[in-house]
Order: C-alpha cells, then structure tokens, then sequence
C-alpha cells in the first residue's frame, strides 16, 4: 500500500479517535475515502474534506450497517475495494457479575457482528480488487475483568482474522492490529476515568502513524503499544 | 438433600443431549431449552420426573428474554451448561449474512446473555458452576469457518474475564475446548472424506465434563489430541492454523454448509 492515490478506502469509525486521523491522513495521500460514523452528517461534515463520503453507519444494527456501506459502494461505483480499515468500536466498564444485558448485547453487535458483518458485505469488493481488510483490534482481546464483553468481541475478531487471512492468503489480506491505549475520548465514552493512568496511554499521532505502517506492512496478528510510543518520543512527541 | 438442578442449552441432541442423559443419571432435575420440539417432547416422555423442557429459538433476543425470565423465577441452579451452538463451514463470502448473524446470536449471544442475567439474578446457587463449550479452534483456528471461530472465541475470552468476579459469590466458571465430536453437527461440517471414529465420542465427553464441574476446574481440554493442540496453538499459533488450513479448509471448500434453513423452518412451525 505505498502508493495510496487514487485507492478505494473504506474507514468505519471515522469521526474521532485513531479512525479521523487515519482519514485525515490517507485523505492528504489522495486517496477515495468512505467513512462511517454514528452522527448524523450534517453533524460531522465539516471535520472532513469534500473528498471524503461520510455515512451515517450505526453499528448497534449490524446488518443495516453493512448495507448501508454496500449501497454506498454501488452509488459511487466503487467494484473494488483496496483497503477497508474496520475501526469503529465500543466499550463499557463494568462489574461483569453485575452487567447490563442491553449493553453486553450492544457491545457485541458493535465490536464483533458489525465488522464481520461489513467484511462479508465488502468481501466482493475486496477481492476483486486484491486489497487488505484490516480490522482495529485491541490488546484487551487477550482478556480484560472490567471489560468482560468488550474484551470478548475482541477475542473474536481475533479468532476471525486468524481464520479469515489463512482463507484468503494469495487473494486479499486480513489483518488484525491490537493497538494498547491511545489517547482518544474511547475511555471517556465509555464512563472509564483515566486521570491517573493516562500518561500511560500513547499519544493519538504517534499511535495512528504506528497503525499505518503497519496496515502498510500487512502482517498479522500485530499489537502496536510501547515500541511505537518509544520510537514516537523520538519522531513526533512535540506534534501532540 | 434438595434435588439438584441444572440447565442445559441445546439439550437434544449431540453433546448437550449426552449432557443431560448424564446429569439424569446423577439425579439431577435438567431443564432444556431447545429447537426441536419433537425431541423435547421424546425426552420429557422419557424422562418425566427430571425433564423441564423450554422450546424456544435462540436466535431470538425477545424468546431468550422470556425464558430468561421463567429461568430466574425458578432457579437457583447447581450447573449450566451453556452449550447450544451452530456452524457455518465454507468460503467466508459464500455464505449469507443472515447465517452469520444467526450463528452469532445463538453461539455468543444466548451464552453471554444467560451467564449474566442468571448469575446477576441470583439464579446461579453458590457453589454453583457455569460451564461454557468453547471450541479447540480458539487454540488452533478454523479456517473455513471464521464466523464460527470467531463465536467460540468470544465465549472462552468471556468465560476467562468473570471467572474472578464470579468466584467472589463462591461461582465456579469452566471452559472446554472439545475438537470433534461424533455428532450429527460435526458429521455435516467435516471435509469430506473425514474418519468419523476419530471423533470424541460424546457420551464419554459429558462425563468427563460433569466431572470437571465437581473438581472446580477452570478450563478442560477433554483428550489427548486437544490437550497437544493446546501446547502447539501456544507455541506456533500461525503454523498450526496454517496446518489447519492444509488439513481442513482444502477438504471442504466443495462442502459449504450452514444451518439457515433450519431455522427458519422452525420458527415458521411454531405459530
């Protein structure tokens, strides 16, 4: 994926977080942009350039969304997909003995039924075009006590991509990329409170360029954590 | 000492019927929740002093919340055997989105839903267990059958995240990652050609689990063959899902099955 002109790329999540830079970097790299959001657009067309087509994909309804970015693919005439970066997610914090069962159901139908959802809804696409699905894990997909359902959803996009990239090995990547904790408004949203440990958490810019270059190296499965928050006090610490 | 209770999803067939023969056998009162009416009915003639049975799709939320429901009325419960489950084997992209969202909701879903709404409410008695049926594809992969793997995946990675909070209400959580079992299930979705005597049988495998429920395990890996795999998926994870990608995925490409006619055969029967 060096050269990013003129590609055909899909960004679920793209209105905040790792999912705008990332939109604001491969859009600055010319490339055809999709993204997706809960907003309503006129909430969030402003943030974007006018080459980028944003739509309003919620992910609590996994299959409407996957059809709402397939009808979105037809209308702009995309047959090929080169990269679709499946980043949009979700989480709550919680006693997991004492969870909400409309939020453990939300959790899942955000984190785990809407990207396989899209994938498959996508997977023509994809395939025709010989592209890359990569999928924004997190490193809780090993286990996580106080993000019991969050942590789950992970584990199985894990197990997804873990299966899927053998599938599709000679014919599109799948990828997975577990970044750690990123400066975004996730643990905000998500009622976390990080005062205490946010200076753990790796600046926004310096994790989202980790996260391109490794979408661009394809390997999977890949965390992306303190390596790139050690290279990144080198590189860009004073860009945040 | 009162009678024992226990609850077994999917309890008509393959494992979770073996299941609840065992749990018969220890005396124990089983009530199952399952699909297939017919074979309810079979096992509450046969059994009717231990069976409570519950006819109910599990690809449906509203059915699950009522059952959910009945359940906490008359729980607590000893054991729960979240077992129910479905695959879809094939390419990924031949199979439909409705498949895939049915799988999920019946492998994930119902067995996230029941574990927290039973163990919230008090259904679950102390010293009690919860007994998830992951899969030895969360150690090995699946390919050819992502969605399925991807399903077990989340239940073993949830049953790892409660296990702590649930032991402080004296709540014990187990895991089993069974390979092939001799079942109907897993006589559909082998490759072709597949040697079903390899497969574990199911009987001998209920009672190995029952039995790991009464030494408070915390996962079982019921044979052998699991038991290497284990190892192997810890030390090589990519060369052995590539191995089963050689000894599977290649076999079945011809063989896509899922399960979405079924369904939906059985929810047009029940009105």
């Amino acid at each position: 994926m060096r050269n990013n002109t003129m590609l055909n790329i899909l960004i679920t999540g793209g209105t905040d977080g790792l999912g705008f830079k990332l939109v604001e970097s491969y859009a600055k790299k010319g490339a055809n942009i999709i993204t997706t959001g809960r907003e309503t657009e006129n909430n969030v067309r402003q943030k974007f350039p006018d080459s980028v087509k944003y739509i309003q994909a919620d992910q609590t309804n996994p299959r409407a969304a996957a059809e709402k970015i397939s009808a979105t693919f037809q209308s702009l005439n995309w047959t090929k997909c080169d990269l679709a970066i499946l980043n949009a997610g979700a989480g709550y914090v919680y006693d997991p003995f004492s969870e909400d069962i409309n939020k453990l159901k939300e959790t899942l139908a955000v984190n785990l039924y809407s990207p396989i959802q899209i994938s498959l809804a996508i997977s023509p696409a994809l395939l025709l075009a010989g592209g890359q699905l990569t999928l924004i894990g997190s490193v809780a997909h090993k286990g996580a006590e106080k993000f019991a359902s969050y942590s789950a959803a992970k584990a199985g996009q894990h197990g997804f991509i873990r299966a899927l990239s053998e599938e599709w090995r000679g014919r599109a990547i799948a990828q997975i990329i577990h970044p750690g904790a990123m400066m975004t408004n996730m643990h905000t949203k998500a009622d976390f409170n990080t005062d205490k440990i946010r200076f753990l958490f790796t600046p926004l810019n310096i994790a989202a360029r980790a996260v391109e270059r490794q979408i661009s190296k394809g390997i999977t499965p890949v965390t992306v954590g303190i390596r790139s928050r050690i290279r990144g006090s080198f590189t860009g610490w004073r860009n945040n | 000492m009162a009678q024992r209770k226990a609850i077994v999803t999917g309890g008509c067939h393959g494992l979770g019927r073996a299941l609840v023969i065992s749990l018969i056998e220890r005396g124990f009162v089983v009530t199952v929740l399952d699909c297939d009416k017919s074979e309810l009915e079979t096992l509450s003639d046969q059994f009717p002093a231990n069976i409570v049975s519950h006819y109910i799709d599990l690809t449906s939320p509203a059915e699950l919340e009522i059952v959910v429901d009945e359940l906490i009325k008359t729980g607590p419960y000893d054991l729960v055997f979240l077992n129910a489950g479905i695959s879809a084997t094939g390419n990924f992209e031949t199979i439909s989105a409705l498949a895939y969202e049915q799988l999920l909701l019946i492998n994930t879903q119902s067995t996230l839903v029941l574990c927290a709404a039973l163990a919230g409410n008090k259904a679950i008695r102390a010293s009690g267990t919860i007994i998830f049926i992951s899969s030895l594809s969360h150690v090995v992969g699946y390919p050819g059958a992502a969605v399925y793997a991807a399903s077990k995946d989340a239940i073993a990675i949830y049953a790892k995240n409660i296990h702590k909070a649930y032991a402080k209400s004296n709540i014990s959580v187990l895991t089993i990652f069974p390979g092939p079992i001799r079942t109907n299930h897993a006589q559909r979705h082998a490759p072709a050609g597949a040697d079903p005597t390899k497969r574990m049988d199911p009987a001998i495998l209920a009672v190995k689990i029952i039995e790991a429920t009464d030494r408070n395990r915390k996962v079982l890996y019921p044979n052998l063959a699991a038991k290497l795999s284990h190892i192997a998926g810890r030390i090589a994870p990519r060369a052995i899902t590539r191995l089963m990608h050689k000894i599977i995925y290649r076999n079945m490409i011809d063989t896509v099955y899922f399960e979405e006619p079924v369904v939906i055969t059985n929810r047009a029967d029940k009105q």
